[in-house]
């Protein structure tokens, strides 16, 4: 008799290598549904059947045995080429393999097999005959026990009311149209690694933790040894810095699974989803291998499949819709994965019908969500992005209209979870494209480290946009009230501030004696799309953090991420960002306030300020043009300026950029002179498709200006001039000095053209 | 069955806490205060790379307010099934051995802080010995 624990093993084994080896066998079937498959294919789904049969028969799991047995003699039969392997058949095998898992999660929780009457499913294999009825009869029930996957949808296609019934969709894989081999390598590629072995997940995060401890230490024998005299104490210690190092990031690529393992299951769940529904769906992977923190696989999962059942069922219409649009009868789902800045994106794009963005807006305006003012002003890409809004999707005017549309913010408060973002975008007709940015590993960030009321602190640098410093006078009236709510004006755009001492409730910092001792740190942070200022005390350095968790009686405190050891052993705490933004009220998730940016462009209006970019045209002069205006500063190489005809010219971002002097325009100005230095500073301005670069001699600064000048109407290309820090500005007239220096830039195209001479 | 009991002095009480649960006691550590954090919290401690929250043993008895013990306290430091955790106690006393007839149920008069902490007393020749309900000990939740 066996030893329990002996036995506990040999079963958990056999779970493993037959999930794995089902996976496999998935990814072979699909194949050969396909006709895509190579010679072994059956041989290598003959294997997997038949030791599956024999290692449970043999620990005496009587009916997964059984189960695998009918399977095996129908492919034994395929095999010898007695039998096709018609779409009908894999189905079937499809079945038992469901039933085999089924039976495995069964044993695997409880340790027998569970009360499942499979005997139908095993006559069927019995009886199955090609051209037969019997398995007709067995795909009917089947079809008709599946829940309809509908009511996860995100709700914002438009749902083809004309899906055909069920019984006719049953037929889709019959006619075979052969695609690209593209799919289905990624369960081979990885199961096919000889020279491995199986090591316990725990056991990996034991080491993980050990080599965080290892940092952590590197980091303070640095910190001392640095500031000792012995020589060879210091290059002992430099040693262990690099081993660290390396060993580090060894240990990190242990973790790192392909994220091909996430996908294995989306073949299946596309096809038969398609089968369902009526349609046909060709699934593109690509990018399988590329590497990802195992916790992170783990946790994208769901939300990835999601996505993909959201743009089967109502992102890629019915084949008719499709040929009615003039699109190929077939949608394409496409899935990629890619390694950008160190991330990882994963894209899931389809060919189907798009967002129809007007109707979001609607939905949203119905809901309350949204103003209708605003859904005017929205842009596209902003509205489509709205399916993400909580909010949104669970509201229910929405959800009379079409699908449930539960979910999408689930999707994404699970990405966000990890430090991901996603991004939609969406053509109506065309397709919609989501993408998801992953960062690499959890364990070790980049982390900005601060200090606030004498504690120190972390942030994550991922949500990290900017920092801004006020100095002086600015210091103090650079934050201004808004209704009782503090705000900064950053480049025309009100940001909310959170003063990080009193959301905590630090000591507030001292005063200076002098005002010009006086500084203002300010970190813009970016949560859940918005953004907000957060004022600490000091912004101390950047360094790579080990993520900790805090305690279980902690963890309800949101505004911590985990903790973190210094390289001078103390801890600090890691803001959560999102925590943070929610206590302070920065961001707030009720429908009546929405996008801050929004309020902030209202607001900036409304206080007639514009945002004036300053600079010296020609040799001296001041000037500044509104910032909105300018679509770059660039600079650029001297050498690189042409000369066409008289005219100046460079190369910009494959186009042919025109480059003009204001002093050629404007009278009394010396022009710059170009040859005097080696790069050329320049303004680039764009009208509709036409841009044209004007050389300055220097970018000032931008600056905030109330709209009223003194009115200058003596020189042309002069709106007007105003005072700033004692000196006389002038405004130029972007518009009225292109009219001169450019004017094939305004006209309309549709005019006749004036033909010269 | 409680054999032996890790003792510890919280403001003249004597406590005793199962020996198995006990990971270490440690002298008084650098600490990290955390803002919002329950009065209970004292804060966290770098115990070998290690973060563990330390529990202030003086609030939780609600026998005083925090800040009032003069020297510095001793962490009795907690096995958990997560991070370890520390009680900041005022002093540590000896391992005793255990005789199980020496136990009984606290009294029912105590209030129900006193009970929801104390699990059992032990009745030493001189004094007695109330046992920490552990469980119950670390059981705070933070909330904002």
């Amino acid at each position: 008799m066996l030893d329990d624990d002996l036995m506990k093993e040999v079963i958990q084994e056999l779970i493993t290598e037959s999930n794995e080896g089902l996976d496999q066998m998935e990814g072979d079937l699909l194949a050969m549904e396909r006709n895509e498959h190579d010679d072994d294919a059956i041989a290598r789904i003959f294997r997997v059947i038949h030791a599956i049969k024999g290692s449970s028969g043999s620990i005496g799991f009587d009916k997964l045995s059984k189960l695998a047995h009918h399977g095996e003699s129908a492919l034994d039969k395929v095999r010898s080429n007695e039998l096709e392997a018609t779409p009908e058949l894999i189905t079937l095998v499809f079945k038992m393999m469901d039933g085999l898992r089924a039976i495995f999660v069964h044993v695997e929780a409880t340790g027998d097999e569970g009360d499942t009457d499979y005997t139908e499913l095993q006559n069927a294999f019995d009886n199955y005959t090609p051209n037969g009825d019997i398995e007709k009869k067995e795909e009917e029930e089947a079809t008709t026990s599946n829940p309809s996957p509908k009511e996860e949808g995100w709700g914002l296609y438009e749902d083809d009311k004309t899906t055909p019934p069920v019984s006719t969709a049953l037929k889709p894989t019959t006619d075979q149209t052969p695609p690209p081999p593209a799919h289905i390598e990624a369960g081979k590629s990885i199961t096919d690694a000889s020279a491995s072995i199986r090591v316990d997940v725990k056991q990996l995060d034991t080491l993980m933790n050990m080599i965080g401890e290892l940092v952590l230490t590197r980091n303070q024998i640095i910190q001392q040894t640095s500031s000792m005299g012995d020589d060879f104490l210091k290059s002992t210690a430099q040693r262990l810095n690099s081993i660290t190092t390396e060993l580090q990031q060894n240990m990190m690529k242990t973790r790192m699974q392909p994220v091909g393992n996430a996908w294995t299951k989306f073949p299946r769940i596309v096809r038969d989803m398609a089968g369902d529904l009526g349609k046909k769906i060709r699934l593109e992977m690509d990018g399988q291998e590329t590497e990802l923190d195992r916790t992170l696989i783990d946790a994208i999962r769901d939300p990835l499949i999601h996505i993909v059942r959201n743009s089967v069922d109502h992102g890629i219409e019915s084949p008719q819709v499709r040929e009615a649009n003039g699109k190929s009868s077939e949608g394409i789902l496409t899935l990629s994965a890619y390694h950008e800045s160190g991330q990882v994106n994963i894209e899931i794009s389809d060919d189907g019908g798009g967002i129809n963005v007007g109707k979001v807006k609607e939905k949203a305006v119905t809901a309350g969500i949204l103003t209708q003012d605003k859904a005017d002003k929205m842009d596209d890409r902003e509205a489509a992005n709205f399916v993400f809004h909580a909010g949104f999707s669970t509201a229910d005017q929405v959800s009379n209209v079409s699908g449930r549309g539960v979910g999408m913010d689930v999707v994404r408060s699970n990405v966000e979870r990890i430090g991901g973002s996603v991004e939609l975008t969406s053509s109506l007709g065309k397709g919609t494209n989501i993408k998801i940015k992953i960062p690499l590993t959890l364990a070790i960030i980049p982390g900005l480290l601060i200090s606030s009321g004498n504690e120190r602190f972390a942030i994550p640098q991922m949500s990290l946009l900017e920092l801004v410093r006020l100095n002086g006078a600015n210091a103090i009236k650079g934050i201004e009230d808004l209704c009782g709510k503090p705000v900064y004006r950053m480049r025309g755009d009100i940001l909310p501030i959170v003063f990080l001492n009193k959301e905590l409730g630090l000591p507030e910092r001292p005063k200076q004696k002098n005002i010009e001792d006086e500084e203002l740190n300010l970190i813009i942070l970016q949560s859940d799309g918005k953004t907000f200022g957060l004022v600490v005390d000091e912004i101390n350095d950047s360094e790579e953090i080990v993520v900790k968790p805090l305690g279980r009686q902690l963890q309800g405190l949101s505004c911590y991420a985990g903790a973190t050891i210094m390289g001078d052993g103390r801890i600090a705490l890691i803001l959560d960002i999102q925590g943070i933004a929610h206590i302070s009220h920065a961001i707030t998730n009720t429908s009546g306030q929405d996008s801050s940016k929004n309020n902030a462009h209202d607001d900036a209006t409304s206080s007639e300020t514009d945002t004036l970019l300053m600079f010296i045209a020609g040799k001296t002069s001041r000037m500044a043009l509104p910032l909105a205006l300018v679509s770059r500063i660039e600079e650029i190489k001297r050498e690189k300026i042409q000369s066409i005809r008289k005219r100046m010219a460079v190369q910009y971002r494959g186009k042919i950029l025109r480059l003009f002097d204001i002093a050629d325009i404007i009278p009394n100005l010396e022009k710059v002179d170009i040859t005097e230095n080696e790069t050329i500073q320049l303004i680039v301005y764009s009208a509709g498709e036409e841009s044209v670069g004007i050389i300055v001699s220097e970018i000032l600064d931008i600056i905030e200006h109330d709209r009223n000048l003194t009115q200058n109407t003596e020189t042309e290309g002069i709106s007007g001039s105003f005072d700033y820090d004692d000196k006389i500005i002038e405004m130029l007239d972007v518009e009225a000095v292109m009219r001169i220096a450019n004017p094939e830039m305004f006209e309309d195209p549709n005019s006749p053209k004036q033909i010269a001479g | 069955m409680i054999k032996q009991c890790c003792t510890f002095y919280v403001n003249g009480l004597f406590f005793g806490v199962d020996v198995l649960k006990v990971q270490e006691v440690i002298k008084s550590q650098a600490m990290t205060s955390i803002p919002l954090s329950p009065e209970e919290i004292n804060g966290l401690i770098n115990l070998r790379g290690e973060i563990v929250t330390a529990i202030d043993m003086r609030t939780l008895l609600k026998s005083h307010k925090k800040g009032d013990s003069s020297e510095d306290p001793m962490n009795v430091v907690i096995i958990t099934d997560g991070n370890p955790i520390s009680l900041q106690v005022d002093a540590v006393g000896d391992v005793i051995d255990i005789n199980p007839h020496r136990m009984e149920p606290p009294p029912e008069t105590l209030d129900d802080n006193a009970k929801k902490l104390v699990e059992s007393v032990y009745k030493l020749d001189d004094k007695l010995m109330l046992i920490l309900n552990v469980d119950s000990a670390i059981d705070i939740k933070a909330k904002i």
